[in-house]
């Protein structure tokens, strides 16, 4: 260190501060270093809990409270308007699914309106409905993967228009569809009643990259329906017979 | 120790001066690129290539000529066909690639509200090009049932990546009249598959 460096030396007037700063740390981190790890670690554990207490500290975070909503009635999840109707199962919907010997098709009829003023892929439709606390759901589309029914949410379903019986594959701006949305459920009978639940969205930047976009799909209201057992879709006999 | 902590903070003036004209230099800086437009957004936006229908748009993938543009409530294609509550507006097209992968992948509808509407459950024949082909081909489009001010459509050729690249953009002219006798037809749009060679 060059001589006249103002307030750097130790034996400046400033210096002196600077020392017993330096040493109280010094000492501090030595002191530090001769605790075993295990009680570091009690330490660190202890402080944490201490500084979490005053908001529920180990307490389970507690959810939203999901609403109860009506048949019908309108719930804004974000991007999209739903509701939901009615509920059916069906061992085929249609002819553009195949026949279920070992279970059913479970069917949320409800409408669909985009509030965004550009399109939605299908992602943000299928997540905004799920079913809870149904066993043996398919995981996904050709997904052969049969949740058990404290998975259930995970079930992600197929969405279709009822108007034209086509997948649904966007969403377009100020348009209200009537779908459905469809599960594939194995290995057990069509129960008498689900509990619907609706997902909201939250508008942000994902961290790892620059999109922007409607993420974070999680329960904001639920409704439980009856369920209508339907015929499966059979091919009229007028067909195919030539 | 008050008097020493002053005498800590007066030795180094210069220092913490600099240290607040770094803060201050780093605001400002702050301040201007939050009012500035996005650089890379600029840089990257594709080149617009304005066309009438009947004109065509000279792009790097070739030619786009938009031919004629009708609507209808009902769309039949070779596989499938779809309905709407709303309408389905067809635009008839003229294509002469100039490479390979010259389709048309994205085509929407904008308008000057900001509303997009994408291919979205609607189609494009405009797929499968030969460099220097003619193509005859369509693209489908669901919209709401109303007069849509600012129409124009646009076509590119591919849905995921626009940098650095050009598409055409079409005037429309989507009135209140034009779109209620689109929502009054149920007469199918016939969407055959796309044709190749001179018409």
């Amino acid at each position: 260190m060059p001589v006249g460096s103002s307030g750097t030396q130790a034996g400046g007037p400033g210096g002196d501060v600077r020392a017993l700063a330096q040493g109280g740390l010094r000492r501090a981190l030595a002191w530090l270093r001769g605790r075993p790890l295990k009680q570091l670690a009690a330490w660190i554990g202890a402080l944490g809990l201490a500084l979490t207490a005053p908001f529920g500290g180990l307490d389970e975070a507690a959810r939203p409270q999901l609403g109860l909503v009506k048949a019908e009635q309108v719930v804004p999840t974000g991007p999209i308007d739903v509701s939901i109707t009615r509920v059916s199962a069906t061992t085929r919907p249609g002819q553009n699914f195949s026949e279920i010997e070992d279970g059913y098709y479970l069917l949320v009829f409800g409408t669909a309106r985009s509030t965004s003023s550009t399109t939605l892929t299908n992602s943000e439709l299928r997540d905004a409905v799920r079913l809870s606390g149904v066993d043996g759901l398919e995981k996904g589309l050709m997904i052969e993967d049969y949740l058990p029914a404290a998975e259930a949410l995970k079930a992600q379903p197929m969405v279709y228009a009822v108007q034209d019986s086509t997948l649904m594959t966007s969403l377009v701006p100020e348009l209200k569809y009537e779908v459905a949305w469809i599960w594939r459920r194995q290995g057990a009978g069509a129960p008498s009643s689900v509990d619907v639940q609706v997902q909201g969205f939250t508008w942000r930047q994902r961290v790892l990259d620059d999109y922007e976009g409607w993420l974070d799909p999680a329960p904001m209201a639920h409704l439980r329906l009856p369920v209508t057992v339907k015929p499966g879709w059979v091919r009229p006999a007028t067909e195919g017979a030539s | 120790m008050r008097g020493r902590v002053g005498e800590w903070f007066a030795g180094r003036g210069r220092s913490l001066g600099a240290g607040a004209l770094v803060l201050a230099a780093l605001a400002v800086g702050r301040v201007v690129t939050d009012r500035l437009p996005d650089a890379e957004a600029v840089i990257e936006a594709p080149v617009e290539r304005h066309a009438a229908i009947g004109e065509a748009a000279h792009l790097r993938v070739g030619e786009v000529t938009v031919r004629e543009v009708t609507g209808s409530t009902e769309w039949a294609g070779v596989i499938e066909g779809k309905r709407t509550t709303g309408v389905w507006l067809a635009a008839d097209i003229d294509l002469l690639p100039s490479r390979r992968e010259s389709g048309i992948s994205y085509a929407a509808v904008r308008d000057a509200g900001g509303h997009v509407w994408d291919l979205g459950r609607g189609t494009s024949t405009c797929k499968g090009t030969i460099a220097g082909v003619p193509m005859r081909c369509q693209v489908v489009i669901e919209l709401p049932a109303r007069a849509i001010p600012g129409a124009e459509l646009v076509l590119r050729w591919t849905d995921f990546d626009e940098r650095f690249d050009d598409q055409a953009v079409v005037p429309l002219r989507l009135d209140e009249a034009t779109m209620k006798g689109w929502a009054a037809s149920t007469t199918p749009i016939q969407v055959p598959n796309a044709t190749l060679g001179a018409p």
